[in-house]
């Protein structure tokens, strides 16, 4: 009796473990999804309410800090484990397109309706015509911040979508009391897309540029944005309505110190909102918005990538797609489709003046050597507010080393 | 004859007992048993020698090639990577910071954590917590301790500036990370508060390891405190102190963390070094060639560098030998 007992309780136990298991392993299908680190509370509920609208399906989520992503992300691409799918900023779509890491969505868009998107998201993710990846965040970081409880003791009225730089200029002058200054602008190079954020729509205003309209010229030494960037330098080094730290701070800085009101106004996107949440504690401080002046404005665009060599590219698209489709519910971050303004926090007045920016924002050229080319700018910015160089000077320099990238056959 | 005495041939020498002669047979068979040692170790070797010599032979192949990426089809391209390195104005500059970095940094975290071992190597209250509390920030995560740091010296916000503020000396307030005169000196200062305890924990356990006999002996023959330092302890501490000077050295080559957090490398590449050079180019500018070729330059100064730590080593072994 007891071999034939035994001999049951092993097959019984081999029978239950393949009914018990084959559901969970043998059907399921992983998909490796990546978001930055802020997503950490928030992208596992979007992952649990997709495995519960498609069973047979599980979202491994990741949230790397944004520090060292793009190398994690790379090295996960290159050693051929990606995930299925990751975020990534435009600039980085680029740069990794051109090494042929990432998996274009054309002919994987039904079920999407395109014109949800609003355009300068939509058009700004593509290169050479192609959609690399679905747009899901949309901001700009052309919004000045300011306090008005010190606008209203210096009696000056609340700021209005059009506004010039020299309106801009007589408001920080008229706000600067130091150690108390009017204004915070960014010059340090720890985030040199800050530099390029607010240089670029004011070069613009004045009716330049960084590039032609081909984009295989720099203009970036001609009259007009010459003159823009003196406008930005002639803040710290003549008028000194912006802190004298200005060298070290970018925008997180300048939040803090506009938390801490030693600055009257600063330019941010949304995440300023989420800055001054932590720098101001508990001060009650009466916060404005309005787009930087003269109606320009450098709009920055997150999407959803599929990395070459992703293992489930089929199953992450469908989640892509639904995560789009469903984006006002899910985001935490400024959405890129127009449907997602109808939930809070979106539909809220705070978000006013940041809908408004994007509707003239441009988008990051979309050349695989711009992050190379911002770096170029913020180091001859740098140059100029230190005064070792002119602005012309450093601007010729700039232009120089650009328009050797740009002409550098990769 | 006396059993085990030492029997003499017919030419008068000394004849061996049969184990000790070196006969064919016996070499025949050590040959075997390191044979059989070296085909046990043949896995570990492989496996090692692999990650060494992998790596590098592919950073040297990429340095001399156009890639194809993600399958990693290498077109041979000579030196144009090489070259255009050399064209790059950044290049020479970080390669120039980086000379200053080692430099600052290998010999003030070795001169403050060999004062702190000696320091410690006595023995009064409090020496637990004192060792303890300088080998904390070495524990620290870089990321964190660059960040503290540039709080600290932030020109607007920082402790420091506050702390001069409340001291009566604001015209000494300084805008120290943003200044190209102080920038790169911001940053040894944090580089060598973390690394510090580490150089005194090494020398330390070396100080501890010289025999009291030694010292008591140099003390019996009436030499001063300067002589037993410069005649006994340093002698038997060089081995630790080239250990220690070579993983200085290699790190602050490979070192970037702390100046891309505090810095980014600014004002106007002023703190740039060639770890943060080949950072940006390889995983910003997505560049790997001109950066394995960077890497290639970074590899050829750590070997000369710990060529002559190892030969100084070496000669002095060599000589007390």
């Amino acid at each position: 009796m007891r071999p034939f007992r035994f001999g049951s309780l092993v097959g019984l136990a081999v029978f239950v473990s393949q009914v018990v298991a084959s559901p969970a392993t043998g059907a399921e299908k992983v998909v490796k999804w990546w978001m930055g680190s802020w997503w950490k509370d928030q992208a596992p509920k979007v992952a649990q309410r997709y495995e519960k609208e498609h069973p047979g399906v599980r979202i491994a989520v990741e949230t790397p800090t944004i520090t060292g992503y793009l190398d994690k992300l790379i090295t996960a691409t290159l050693g051929g484990s990606p995930p299925d799918l990751a975020m990534v900023n435009d600039f980085m779509a680029f740069t990794m397109d051109e090494r042929n890491l990432v998996i274009p969505w054309d002919g994987h868009l039904d079920g999407l309706n395109t014109n949800d998107f609003f355009p300068v998201a939509w058009k700004g993710f593509q290169r050479k015509g192609r959609v690399l990846g679905l747009p899901y965040r949309l901001d700009t970081e052309s919004v000045v911040f300011y306090n008005k409880a010190m606008l209203d003791e210096a009696g000056l009225k609340y700021p209005a979508a059009d506004w010039t730089y020299k309106d801009l200029l007589a408001y920080a002058q008229k706000l600067n009391k130091p150690p108390r200054y009017g204004l915070c602008i960014a010059g340090a190079l720890t985030n040199p897309i800050n530099i390029s954020t607010q240089l670029l729509p004011a070069m613009r205003a004045w009716g330049g540029d960084v590039l032609d309209s081909s984009m295989t010229k720099v203009t970036i030494n001609q009259k007009p944005a010459v003159e823009a960037v003196q406008w930005w330098v002639e803040l710290y080094a003549k008028h000194k309505v912006v802190p004298p730290g200005t060298l070290n701070n970018n925008f997180v800085d300048c939040a803090s110190l506009f938390g801490a009101e030693q600055v009257a106004m600063f330019i941010s996107g949304p995440g300023g909102y989420n800055y001054l949440d932590v720098t101001r504690g508990t001060k009650d401080i009466k916060i404005g918005t309005v787009p930087q002046p003269d109606h320009q404005a450098r709009v920055s665009i997150v999407g959803i990538i599929v990395p070459v060599g992703a293992a489930q590219p089929e199953e992450a698209r469908k989640f892509g797609k639904w995560f789009i489709n469903n984006l006002g519910e899910l985001t935490i971050r400024t959405p890129a489709t127009k449907p997602a303004y109808k939930f809070p926090p979106w539909n809220t007045p705070k978000m006013a003046a940041f809908i408004e920016a994007v509707g003239w924002g441009k988008p990051t050229p979309p050349l695989p050597q711009w992050t190379e080319m911002e770096i170029i700018m913020s180091k001859e910015f740098q140059n100029a507010l230190l005064q070792a160089k002119s602005v012309q000077q450093a601007m010729d320099d700039a232009a120089a080393a650009m328009q050797k990238l740009l002409d550098t056959k990769r | 004859m006396r059993s085990g005495a030492l029997a003499e041939d017919d030419r008068g020498f000394v004849r061996l007992p049969s184990r000790f002669r070196l006969s064919f047979r016996y070499l025949r068979r050590r040959a075997h048993s390191h044979r059989v040692g070296l085909l046990l170790a043949l896995p570990a070797i492989a496996v090692l020698g692999f990650l060494i010599a992998y790596p590098i032979f592919l950073t040297f192949k990429l340095s001399l090639s156009s890639v194809l990426l993600p399958s990693f089809r290498a077109k041979f391209v000579g030196l144009n990577n090489a070259t255009q390195l050399f064209h790059d104005p950044g290049f020479w500059l970080a390669l120039k910071n980086t000379a200053i970095w080692a430099m600052a940094v290998v010999s003030l975290e070795f001169v403050l954590g060999l004062s702190a071992a000696l320091v410690l190597n006595r023995s009064f209250r409090g020496r637990r917590l004192f060792r303890l509390l300088i080998f904390l920030p070495w524990t620290v995560p870089k990321i964190v301790a660059a960040n503290t740091w540039a709080w600290m010296f932030h020109g607007d916000y920082g402790i420091i500036n506050a702390t001069l503020k409340t001291l009566g000396l604001s015209s000494w307030r300084h805008v120290w990370l943003g200044d190209p005169a102080t920038a790169l000196g911001a940053v040894i200062v944090a580089e060598v508060w973390q690394g510090y305890g580490f150089v005194m924990l090494m020398l330390l356990a070396g100080l501890q390891a010289i025999p009291d006999d030694l010292l008591s002996a140099g003390k019996v023959d009436g030499a001063s405190q300067w002589q037993l330092f410069r005649f006994i302890v340093i002698p038997c501490l060089r081995p630790v102190i080239v250990l220690v000077l070579l993983l200085l050295t290699i790190q602050s080559f490979n070192a970037f963390i702390m100046v891309y957090t505090m810095t980014g490398g600014g004002p106007a590449g002023r703190t740039e070094i060639l770890g943060l050079y080949i950072y940006r180019l390889s995983f910003q500018f997505f560049r790997f060639e001109v950066a394995s070729a960077a890497g290639i330059v970074l590899l050829i100064l750590a070997f000369t560098v710990s060529f002559f730590y190892m030969r100084a080593l070496g000669a002095r072994e060599g000589g007390r030998a």
